[in-house]
C-alpha cells in the first residue's frame, strides 16, 4: 500500500501545470498580435505541423539564456521542418527594451507583443520562459517548463517527438535521462582486453596472455575475452584448452565473432 | 629594466605551461598505467627505448589512447577530453587514481577557474565538493546525456546525499530529509517537478541562506521586500505581487483586486511574504500553499485550510476569518 501511495505521488509530481487555465488536449484561442517589427502575425500557423510558443520576459536572466540558447541550439536545426516558432512579450517592455532582447540573443523567430498581458492571462503563465508546443489547429500537445539544465534539449525533443521523428520512450529518455551506471568492472575488463589485443599485434604473446586473464578476473562473463584468450592458446598450441574458451564465448555470447570461428577447428565440430 | 620584468614574466608563464603540460613520468608514482609498467612503450611511442622513446606512434594523443580505450558517446563531450585526454591524465603514471594529474577539484580548478573561485570563497560551502569524489560526485568528466557533464538530473543526484535524517550544514544544523519531503506531498514546486534544483541552488558555492541563487529570507517572519525575494522573481514576474489590480497578472485576485498585492503590503509588520503562505518544495495544499503556519514561541502551528474553488478559492479560519475569492 505504502508503494502504491509513493508511486502514485511520483506520477503526480510529474504532472505540473504550465499554464493555469490550458491543458494539453485543449484548444487555445489563435491571437492576432503585433510583432516587435510592426508587423501582425498569428500565434499559430495551420500551415505547419508543429507550433512552438515561447513565453519570454526580456530583463529576465533566464529568458535572456533561453533566447540565445535557442538562437544558437534549436533555431538553426528546425529551418526546414514543419515547425513555427514565436515568442511572446508583454507590451509592458519598451520597444528599445525588446529590440535589445532580440537582438542579443540572435532569435529569428517573430516576437508577438503582448497587449497588457491578455495572452499570459488567458493561459495562466506563471513562470518565464514557458514553452507550449501546439499543433496546426493551436491545440495544446505539450508544455514544458523552464528549467536550469536540459531545456533546450528537451524542447528540441518535444518538437521532434510531435513532427513524429523520434518515438515517445526516445522523447522520455531525454525529459528523464537515467542515471548513468557505470559497471567499472566491465570497463576494466574491456580495456585488458584491448590492450592484450595491442600486445598480440606487436607479437608479445606471452604479455597479452596475461592482460586477457586479467581482463577474465575483473569480468569472467565477457566472451570477447574468453575467445581472445582461445586464440592465444591456439597460438601456444593448447588445443583443449582454447576450444574450452570458445565454448564459453559461445555459451556467454552464441554470436561472438572469434569464437565461432575457433570452434571450427575443434574436434566436437 | 620594464623590458626585462616583461621577459621574466613571461618566460615564468612559458615555464608554468611547460610544467603544466608535462604528461613525464613522476618518479616512485603510486599508480602506474599498465603498458608504462610493462615498460613497453612502443605501444604508445615510436620506441621500445625507455631513454629515448620518441615521439607517439599515432599522429595524435587520442589515437593513441583509443587503441586500448574505447571512445566516449554522449550528446554533452568534456572538451578537454576531446582535445586531449593527456590533459587531464598522465599516460605513464600518477598519484592520484585513473592516472589524474592532480586529485579533483584541483584538477578541474586549473581549466574552470571561475568554478574555482566560487569553491574557494563562497560564505556557503557544499559538502557534496568535499566528500567522496568531489567533482566527480556529480560530474562524468567524459561525456553525459545531460547538460555540464551531470551524471544524472539535477534531483537524482542531490538525492544521492539529500536523502538522509542526519544530514547537517556547515554550521551543523539539521537539514530536512529532502527526497523523503518531496515524495510524500502531492503538490511540487515547478522546478522540483523539473528535477531542476540548480534553479534555487548553487551547487558550488554561494553568498546566500542555503546555497539559494538569490536572496531568500532564512527566517519565517520578515517584511515583504521584492530584493528580499529575488529568488522567487528569477522565474516569476513581480509584476503578480507588485500590481494592486490585474486581471491577467495572477489567478489569486478577486475580481481585479490582486489578493498577492493586498497580503504583501500591509503595514502592520506581521511579514506576509511568499513564504508565510507557500512551501518552496512541496505541499499537500494546492499551489504549494504550505499546511500552517509557525505561532508564537511554543511550536505551534496555525494550520492553514485553503480550498481550490472552479473559479478562484477560499482560506477558511486561519490568519484571518474565512475569505473566498472569485476571479
Amino acid at each position: 500500500m505504502r508503494w502504491f501511495i509513493l508511486t502514485l505521488i511520483l506520477c503526480s509530481a510529474t504532472l505540473t501545470d504550465a499554464f493555469s487555465y490550458l491543458k494539453p488536449g485543449d484548444k487555445a484561442e489563435n491571437f492576432s498580435l503585433v510583432t516587435a517589427t510592426g508587423d501582425v502575425a498569428t500565434l499559430f500557423s495551420d500551415s505547419v505541423k508543429v507550433n512552438v510558443v515561447i513565453f519570454f520576459r526580456p530583463n529576465q536572466l533566464h529568458s535572456q539564456e533561453a533566447a540565445a540558447a535557442m538562437a544558437k541550439d534549436l533555431e538553426p536545426g528546425l529551418a526546414n521542418k514543419s515547425v513555427r516558432m514565436v515568442g511572446v512579450v508583454s507590451d509592458r517592455y519598451s520597444p528599445e527594451e525588446i529590440n535589445t532582447f532580440v537582438q542579443v540573443s540572435g532569435l529569428k523567430m517573430p516576437i508577438l507583443v503582448d497587449h497588457q498581458d491578455n495572452v499570459v492571462g488567458y493561459f495562466g503563465v506563471i513562470l518565464h520562459p514557458e514553452v507550449g508546443v501546439f499543433n496546426s489547429d493551436g491545440v495544446l500537445l505539450d508544455y514544458r517548463h523552464f528549467a536550469s539544465i536540459n531545456f533546450i534539449d528537451v524542447v528540441r525533443a518535444e518538437i521532434r517527438y510531435n513532427l513524429g521523428e523520434i518515438t515517445k520512450a526516445e522523447l522520455d529518455a531525454v525529459i528523464a535521462p537515467v542515471q548513468d551506471q557505470i559497471n567499472e568492472n566491465r570497463l576494466k575488463a574491456e580495456r585488458r582486453l584491448n590492450l592484450a589485443r595491442t600486445l598480440l599485434k606487436h607479437n608479445m604473446v606471452d604479455k597479452a596472455a596475461g592482460e586477457v586473464q586479467q581482463a577474465l578476473t575483473y569480468d569472467n562473463t565477457l566472451a570477447s575475452a574468453h575467445s581472445f584468450y582461445g586464440k592465444i592458446l591456439v597460438l601456444r598450441e593448447d588445443h583443449a584448452n582454447a576450444c574450452g574458451e570458445f565454448a564459453t564465448a559461445l555459451k556467454l555470447d552464441p554470436a561472438d565473432a572469434d569464437g565461432l570461428e575457433g570452434i571450427k577447428d575443434c574436434p566436437q565440430n | 629594466m620594464k623590458r626585462f620584468l616583461g621577459a621574466l614574466i613571461i618566460g615564468l608563464s612559458f615555464l608554468g605551461t611547460v610544467a603544466f603540460s608535462s604528461v613525464a613520468p613522476i618518479p616512485g608514482a603510486k599508480f602506474e598505467h599498465a603498458p608504462y609498467s610493462d615498460r613497453i612503450c612502443s605501444l604508445c611511442h615510436q620506441r621500445d627505448d625507455e631513454n629515448n622513446p620518441g615521439p607517439i606512434n599515432q599522429p595524435d594523443v587520442n589515437s593513441v589512447c583509443m587503441t586500448c580505450h574505447d571512445a566516449f558517446t554522449g550528446t554533452h563531450l568534456h572538451k578537454a577530453m576531446e582535445t586531449n585526454c593527456t590533459n587531464c591524465h598522465n599516460p605513464h603514471n600518477s598519484n592520484t587514481e585513473r592516472f589524474l594529474r592532480a586529485p579533483a577539484p584541483e584538477l578541474c580548478v586549473r581549466c574552470h577557474t571561475q568554478i574555482g573561485n566560487i569553491i574557494n570563497n563562497s560564505a556557503t560551502k557544499h559538502g557534496a565538493i568535499e566528500v567522496g569524489k568531489s567533482c566527480l560526485n556529480c560530474h562524468n568528466p567524459h561525456a553525459s546525456k545531460v547538460e555540464k557533464l551531470l551524471k544524472g538530473l539535477p534531483y537524482d543526484l542531490c538525492v544521492n546525499c539529500h536523502d538522509n535524517d542526519n544530514l547537517v550544514d556547515h554550521n551543523g544544523k539539521k537539514l530536512v530529509n529532502i527526497k523523503k519531503l518531496i515524495e510524500t506531498k502531492p503538490y511540487v514546486h515547478a522546478p522540483v517537478a523539473e528535477k531542476d534544483c540548480s534553479a534555487c541552488h548553487k551547487t558550488h558555492g554561494g553568498d546566500n541562506f542555503r546555497l539559494l541563487v538569490e536572496p531568500y529570507p532564512a527566517t519565517f517572519y520578515s517584511a515583504f521586500e521584492e530584493k528580499n525575494y529575488a529568488l522567487c522573481f528569477t522565474c516569476h514576474d513581480s509584476t503578480m505581487v507588485t500590481e494592486p489590480q490585474t486581471t491577467n497578472l495572477t489567478g489569486f485576485r478577486n475580481g481585479d483586486k490582486n489578493l498577492h498585492f493586498l497580503h504583501v503590503n500591509r503595514e502592520d509588520g506581521r511579514g506576509r511574504t511568499c513564504r508565510a503562505c507557500h512551501e518552496v518544495h512541496a505541499a499537500e495544499q494546492p499551489h504549494n500553499i504550505r499546511d500552517g503556519v509557525p505561532y508564537g514561541s511554543g511550536g505551534w502551528v496555525l494550520k492553514i485550510h485553503y480550498e481550490q474553488l472552479p473559479t478562484g478559492g477560499r482560506c477558511a479560519k486561519t490568519c484571518h476569518t474565512t475569505r473566498e475569492y472569485k476571479r
